[in-house]
């Protein structure tokens, strides 16, 4: 019995000593990523997605609920994409800080340049968002928006950090000047390259790379490419010089190898969050390995 | 002029009158500004944080999005079947569930939910296809050190499959334990419950509901009587509840495993004689493998096992029975989904007035193959066999169900 109650007291007094530092809690890994370098020892950040998973479809496991009740700062995609499994954990967290309206709650779909908000939302368009197509991630400049959120939330949680947080953000915000740009060059001979994507997942990156959509695979948003669609889309396609098909890793590569190899396209297995493959820590992993997948060097 | 013009008028001249009153309010206050509240102000204005540090900063976006309503997310959920069977009514289905040849309207849900306010979130499920209320409480948001209330009409909070929804499941019908232990419906009443998350580094939730047993406040309990069969057929005391106890624990083997532990008690009297008890125990266990790390991701198996056993006073003797299910889903894709339970109960001592309800043994087998076109429409058939001790022989049946859903679908529970 002693023994049980000294091991109960350890881990208690292990879970305080955890809580010296701001817990911030995403969604999103990229989000904990920015969150992470932001607030370097000063916060520590975790995300309740895998880099490799659909955020679609995400298991609303118990063990979510406990970092909720813990965090200081949630930050989260938006948009309706967690509406299938985040609610339910937020709800069950009994934390009012990490509420919406909570000074712990960032809903950084707030901060973005929202892309597709339908006029009228209806399901027989598929699984359309009603907030607008929540996928902003894949853009750097969205994300930098969601940056200067999160600092704004670490300055105000934790006002003792404010000199780090601040000398942190200036290296942030340099460090995406030069990264932004030398992303920018390496794809400008690509300017108004035509690319087919899965999902409509890479809107917000093929705006700010200057590429566009020549169409998806997916009749409708979360409805999975069926034989006849992809045979339209082939022949819509034809002579629009269609040079690479987009897709994330989670999605099955069966279809779209096909449809890559009968337009004459590459297929690129792109990541979307990071995490998505091995290495890919920090949001410029990320976005370097795009560009290397979208313009390989030669 | 016709009266309903004339009350058109005073109305529209009534609300124009009091959309304007706050606006005169203001500023008539800053008109007339007291010089105290106005140094408070200031005092207030110069305590506030600091603003960000110069930077490139952007004004948030708050108006992007159409979706700013206060109106709750709601949903309406259909579920039709067709069924077969070779001996209606043998198989037991239970619930919302058919057990005859034909059609059957299953359920018709309609859910809302919504905040409050900080403080409180409410949640409705109401059943129309058979006119009743499944569900409506209000759930604490901000109380301190773990704990969360909620009070209302409500499922109660034992094992995995009674505080489900019919949308939820993963085959038509519900488990026969479910149904003679639980409800044919569900283990529901009008109460509170209090829970606590425990600090410890892991999921651990502590639970305790009590249920008021009137009847009349639509009470649905297979294992335990209502209030109306006491002998005063009042709610004398504080014995007269249901109360139930659940302690749950949860932990992750990584990314792709997952294990979920639940053991759940209910004390309350007895549905065969006044003032008489009932014990029931359970316990359940939740086994999940989804690999999250190796391509698409929609791949999924899991395991559960849910087991019940129950102590029933009757007049004169004692009846021990028991039973349980053990159920494999496997997502095989994002679009199927193949689902198996197997499924048993027994009693173990004591003469039962009832073995259908009490006692008696009985098996089911089911197997189900659900299409999914979307995340809001399914389609599922489903093979089930299985025999009861009063019956003659065993019993088979087929059925072909259809469920959409419209609307702001919620959340589910893992």
């Amino acid at each position: 019995m002693r023994i049980l109650v000294s091991t109960l007291a350890l881990l208690l007094a292990l879970g305080q000593a955890a809580q010296a530092k701001l817990r911030v809690v995403t969604t999103l890994p990229d989000f904990a990523a920015i969150a992470a370098e932001l607030g370097g020892e000063r916060v520590e950040a975790e995300a309740l997605i895998r880099g490799s998973q659909d955020p679609h479809f995400v298991d609303a496991k118990p063990s979510f609920i406990l970092k909720l009740s813990r965090a200081d700062l949630l930050v989260r995609i938006g948009l309706g994409l967690e509406d299938g499994w985040l609610p339910v954990l937020l709800t069950q967290a009994r934390n009012a800080d990490v509420q919406p309206g909570g000074r712990g709650y960032l809903d950084a779909s707030q901060v973005v340049r929202v892309l597709e908000v339908p006029v009228k939302a209806d399901r027989a368009m598929g699984d359309v968002h009603g907030g607008g197509n929540p996928h902003y991630f894949t853009s750097p400049e969205e994300l930098f928006r969601v940056a200067q959120a999160i600092e704004r939330k670490l300055l105000e949680l934790d006002p003792d950090g404010a000199e780090e947080f601040q000398a942190r953000w200036r290296a942030f915000e340099e460090r995406f000047r030069q990264r932004t740009g030398a992303w920018r060059r390496r794809l400008a001979p690509l300017q108004g390259m035509p690319v087919v994507e899965y999902h409509r997942s890479w809107i917000y990156f093929l705006e700010w790379s200057g590429f566009r959509s020549a169409g998806a695979l997916e009749p409708k948003p979360g409805v999975p490419p069926s034989a006849g669609h992809v045979t339209r889309l082939l022949r819509e396609v034809q002579g629009q010089g269609i040079r690479q098909v987009w897709q994330e890793v989670y999605h099955p590569t069966g279809l779209s190898r096909v449809f890559a190899e009968k337009s004459g396209a590459r297929l690129l297995v792109l990541p979307s969050m990071v995490g998505a493959s091995e290495g890919l820590d920090t949001i410029w992993d990320k976005f370097d390995r795009m560009v290397e997948l979208i313009a390989p060097p030669g | 002029m016709h009266p309903a013009h004339t009350h058109g008028r005073w109305l529209a001249l009534t609300t124009c009158l009091t959309l304007l009153a706050p606006a005169g309010r203001a500023q008539a206050v800053s008109q007339e500004e007291d010089p105290e509240l106005a140094a408070a102000a200031a005092a207030d204005a110069a305590a506030a944080p600091a603003p960000p540090p110069p930077g490139s900063w952007l004004a948030p976006l708050v108006a992007n999005t159409p979706l700013a309503s206060l109106n709750p997310d709601m949903s309406l959920i259909l579920d039709v079947t067709l069924g077969w069977f070779t001996r209606a009514g043998h198989l037991r289905q239970g619930g919302h569930a058919a057990d005859e040849n034909g059609f059957t309207l299953q359920g018709l849900e309609w859910t809302a939910s919504a905040s409050v306010d900080p403080y409180f979130r409410f949640d409705l499920n109401f059943q129309i296809a058979h006119l009743h209320l499944e569900e409506a409480y209000l759930t604490t948001l901000a109380l301190p050190g773990g704990l969360q209330a909620r009070a209302g009409y409500m499922n109660a909070a034992f094992g995995r499959e009674n505080p489900k929804h019919l949308h939820t499941w993963h085959l038509v019908n519900p488990s026969l334990a479910h149904t003679r232990f639980m409800s044919a419906e569900h283990l529901s009443g009008l109460g509170a419950e209090v829970s606590w998350l425990t600090p410890l580094p892991w999921y651990v939730l502590l639970l305790v509901q009590a249920l008021d047993t009137h009847g009349a406040t639509a009470f649905r309990a297979a294992s335990f009587g209502a209030v109306e069969l006491t002998d005063s057929g009042e709610l004398d005391g504080p014995e007269d509840f249901l109360y139930l106890a659940r302690l749950e624990t949860f932990v992750p083997f990584g990314d792709d495993w997952s294990l979920y532990l639940g053991g759940s008690a209910a004390f309350g009297q007895s549905a065969y004689a006044p003032d008489n008890r009932v014990d029931l125990w359970g316990a359940d266990v939740y086994l999940k493998w989804r690999p999250l790390g190796s391509g698409p991701d929609s791949l999924a198996v899991a395991l559960t096992l849910e087991y019940f056993l129950r102590d029933t006073q009757v007049p004169g003797d004692s009846v021990r029975d028991h039973g349980g299910y053990v159920q494999v889903d496997a997502q095989v894709d994002k679009r199927w989904l193949v689902s198996l339970r197997a499924e048993n109960l027994d009693g173990l001592w004591g003469a039962s007035p009832d073995p259908t309800r009490l006692g008696g043994w009985q098996w089911r087998g089911s197997a189900a193959l659900t299409f999914l076109p979307t995340h809001f429409s399914k389609l599922r058939l489903q093979l089930d066999a299985g025999h009861a001790q009063e019956l003659t022989g065993a019993a088979w049946g087929f059925t072909l169900q259809v469920e959409v859903s419209a609307g702001s679908h919620g959340a589910h529970a893992f």
